[in-house]
């Protein structure tokens, strides 16, 4: 029998396993899941009377879990030790990331500009289709990061702003 | 069977250039791949006969490169090019330069192209052929105060539609005079990257209505046959993600009527090869002209399925100047059949497309089930093109069977690494609205908004699964390296050179 913690979004789940035969049985509270493989990454799961057909693959310290045409992003607890604010970089107000990696198109402000919340800043394009970005808060444009043409991710800023102290 | 083309260029890339290619396959007829920088090894390069690379993987420098892709016809010896959807399927140039090179362009003429894709002038023809219209614009223009006078002439809202347009790229709808200019800009430039043309135009924007479409074939004698309808009406961002056929909103009469004039507006533009005639149907059971797609469309499998055409073997016939088949006069619509659509993009996140590498992947199977996809394992899902990655496709007996089997379908559909929308493509399919066939443009805005449809959340059964990947796997960090690592491989890749009969150091 093992331990294993696992945490999904905000959410913590303690599980315990064992190995019996061909199978795994995985008990999380008061429910218990048995687990056969069927192939590489993928297993028959049954709970009850009724079974799915699961596929995991671990990457980069994720566990990806496609269950009933859902998707699940599971860390284990004891892989977060590391800073875990660098998964909620979004949750900053100061910082403009783009909703998905792509190309930017439009910036609508410049350094120093007064900008408000819900105000136009860029327009990134992806797969054909263009996003515009608004802004977060209120506040003035404290830094332009890209220019028109540049390729961006989802991690780094590209515009900063100095928000307007609350009142 | 009578020799119809050579061999024969897709120009085109991922499902749909897989799809030709098992046409092309059926009727005997040798294919030639195109492929850009990050297709180097996909699918649809793998599965033709032979491939050609044709540049870098932005679209203008590959898969929207005239002399490139048919330089790449003529140095392979090809005499037909199939251009799928999307890319140069509806670019009149292309045709004409086809022609002039001596290749046949696999759809329609040039010209007929030009009337049909100008939205404004196929809006007259249909008109012209006596088939009713969606008010709107009769012309377009550059001037915003045009735009600003004709909106507040037929009443917000308003749509703006590109004249060039498809896809829902370049439109936009406005409630009101205060966004129409910035919406005007923010379509002007997307139907310029998306067409190469910025010219929009506004239509009334009617309230709740459906998508219904119909499929067209014409031959190059002039006959001429449509295909039944196709409901696409559950559309996010007026893009389509579930189409099905045939429409629960039709009466025999009506669908007999429709039909006669998406034939009429064909004959209007001497159409030829397969099309598509979009009408919109309001509320009341009137239907107006929307647009005809002169092309092979996306959700044209559902039509193959409750009528057993194969439509890309007709569009081969038809190209190679073959009659029609006099008994496709006397089809029928024999079951029915729904598709869901497997674009790389969040539900979670206003369906923003979703890239990256494909970690694992499984299709479904079984009776009546046919998966059309571009993808397999390790594929990766590039930001420089379209996010569809695959099409699901059931037909049943009955509706009722269909919906059922579709959901089964999704639930066993496996795809990790981008995100797909899937599980909210379940949640429709099971909504008391979608089932009672009560189904608008505005579905998903009217009640998908509400999170207590939604089903298959079960984040203690996704913890029990990684729990027992841990246990079966505890040493595996990464998929791909996991796999090249755990796989044995073969005695025949490891033994090097060979050959039977020879030594190969002659």
């Amino acid at each position: 029998m093992s331990e294993i913690s696992f945490v999904i979004g905000d959410k913590s789940i303690k599980a315990s396993a064992r190995r019996e035969n061909d199978s795994i049985f995985v008990k999380i509270g008061a429910r218990e899941f048995q687990f056969s493989a069927i192939a590489e990454n993928l297993f028959k799961v049954s709970a009850g009377a009724k079974s799915h057909i699961a596929a995991a693959v671990k990457h980069k310290d994720i566990i990806y879990v496609d269950i009933d045409a859902r998707v699940f992003e599971v860390r284990e607890a004891s892989s977060l030790h590391d800073s875990p604010a660098a998964f909620s970089h979004h949750a900053v107000k100061d910082k403009v990331f783009a909703p998905m990696p792509g190309k930017i198109v439009k910036i609508m402000v410049n350094k120093g500009d007064a900008v408000k919340s819900k105000q136009p800043l860029a327009i990134v394009e992806a797969m054909k289709m263009e996003n515009q970005i608004n802004s977060p808060a209120s506040g003035k444009v404290k830094a332009v990061n890209f220019s028109v043409g540049d390729q961006v991710n989802t991690t780094s800023s590209i515009i900063d702003l100095e928000l307007e102290s609350a009142p | 069977m009578k020799k119809l083309f050579t061999k024969i260029l897709i120009a085109n890339r991922s499902e749909i250039a897989v799809r030709v290619i098992h046409a092309c396959k059926t009727l005997g007829i040798p294919t030639v791949a195109v492929y850009s920088d990050s297709d180097k090894s996909s699918k649809h390069r793998l599965l033709a006969d032979e491939s050609v690379h044709i540049g870098e993987s932005a679209p203008l420098q590959s898969y929207l490169n005239f002399e490139k892709i048919i330089g790449a016809a003529k140095s392979i010896g090809c005499d037909a090019i199939h251009p799928g959807y999307g890319f140069l399927a509806e670019n009149a140039g292309f045709a004409e330069h086809c022609k002039k090179e001596k290749i046949k362009f696999i759809g329609p003429t040039a010209e007929a192209m030009r009337l049909m894709g100008d939205k404004v002038a196929s809006r007259k023809a249909a008109h012209n052929a006596g088939v009713p219209l969606v008010p709107g614009m009769e012309s377009t223009s550059s001037d915003i105060k045009a735009f600003a006078k004709f909106a507040k002439e037929i009443g917000y809202p308003i749509l703006i539609k590109a004249s060039s347009g498809g896809g829902g790229k370049g439109m936009r709808a406005v409630g009101s005079e205060k966004g129409l200019e910035s919406a005007i800009e923010s379509a002007q430039r997307e139907a310029m990257k998306a067409f190469g043309d910025d010219r929009v135009y506004i239509e009334k924007l009617l309230m709740n209505p459906r998508h219904i479409e119909f499929q067209i074939l014409a031959d190059e004698h002039g006959n001429r046959i449509h295909l039944f309808e196709r409901e696409c009406s559950i559309q996010r961002r007026h893009q389509k993600i579930i189409e099905e056929t045939p429409s629960v909103a039709l009466t025999e009469e009506l669908r007999q009527r429709m039909g006669a004039d998406a034939v009429k507006v064909a004959a209007s533009a001497n159409y030829t090869n397969a099309g598509t005639v979009e009408f919109l149907l309001d509320q009341d059971g009137n239907h107006y002209f929307l647009e005809m797609n002169t092309r092979l469309q996306v959700e044209h499998p559902i039509t193959e399925m409750v009528t057993g055409v194969d439509l890309v073997i007709e569009q081969i016939k038809i190209a190679a100047g073959e009659k029609l088949n006099p008994e496709l006069s006397n089809l029928a619509q024999r079951g029915h059949a729904i598709e869901c659509r497997i674009y790389a993009e969040d539900p979670d996140n206003k369906f923003l497309p979703s890239s990256g590498k494909i970690l694992f992947y499984r299709e479904p199977s079984g009776p009546g089930i046919r998966v059309d996809s571009g993808i397999t394992n390790g594929s990766d899902i590039s930001i420089d093109y379209d996010p569809i990655m695959a099409k699901l496709i059931v037909h049943a007996a009955d509706r009722n069977t269909a919906v059922s089997k579709m959901i089964q379908a999704l639930n066993d559909y496996k795809i990790l690494g981008v995100r797909t929308a899937r599980g909210f493509m379940i949640d429709v399919l099971k909504h008391e609205q979608f089932v009672y066939g009560n189904i608008t443009t505005s579905f998903i805005e009217d009640h998908m908004s509400d999170s207590s449809n939604r089903n298959g959340d079960d984040q203690e059964l996704a913890a029990a699964t990684a729990a027992a990947l841990s246990i079966l796997s505890p040493k595996r960090t990464q998929a791909a390296s996991a796999n090249s690592q755990s796989r044995i491989p073969s005695p025949w890749e490891m033994i090097g050179s060979w050959s039977i009969g020879s030594s190969i150091n002659e």
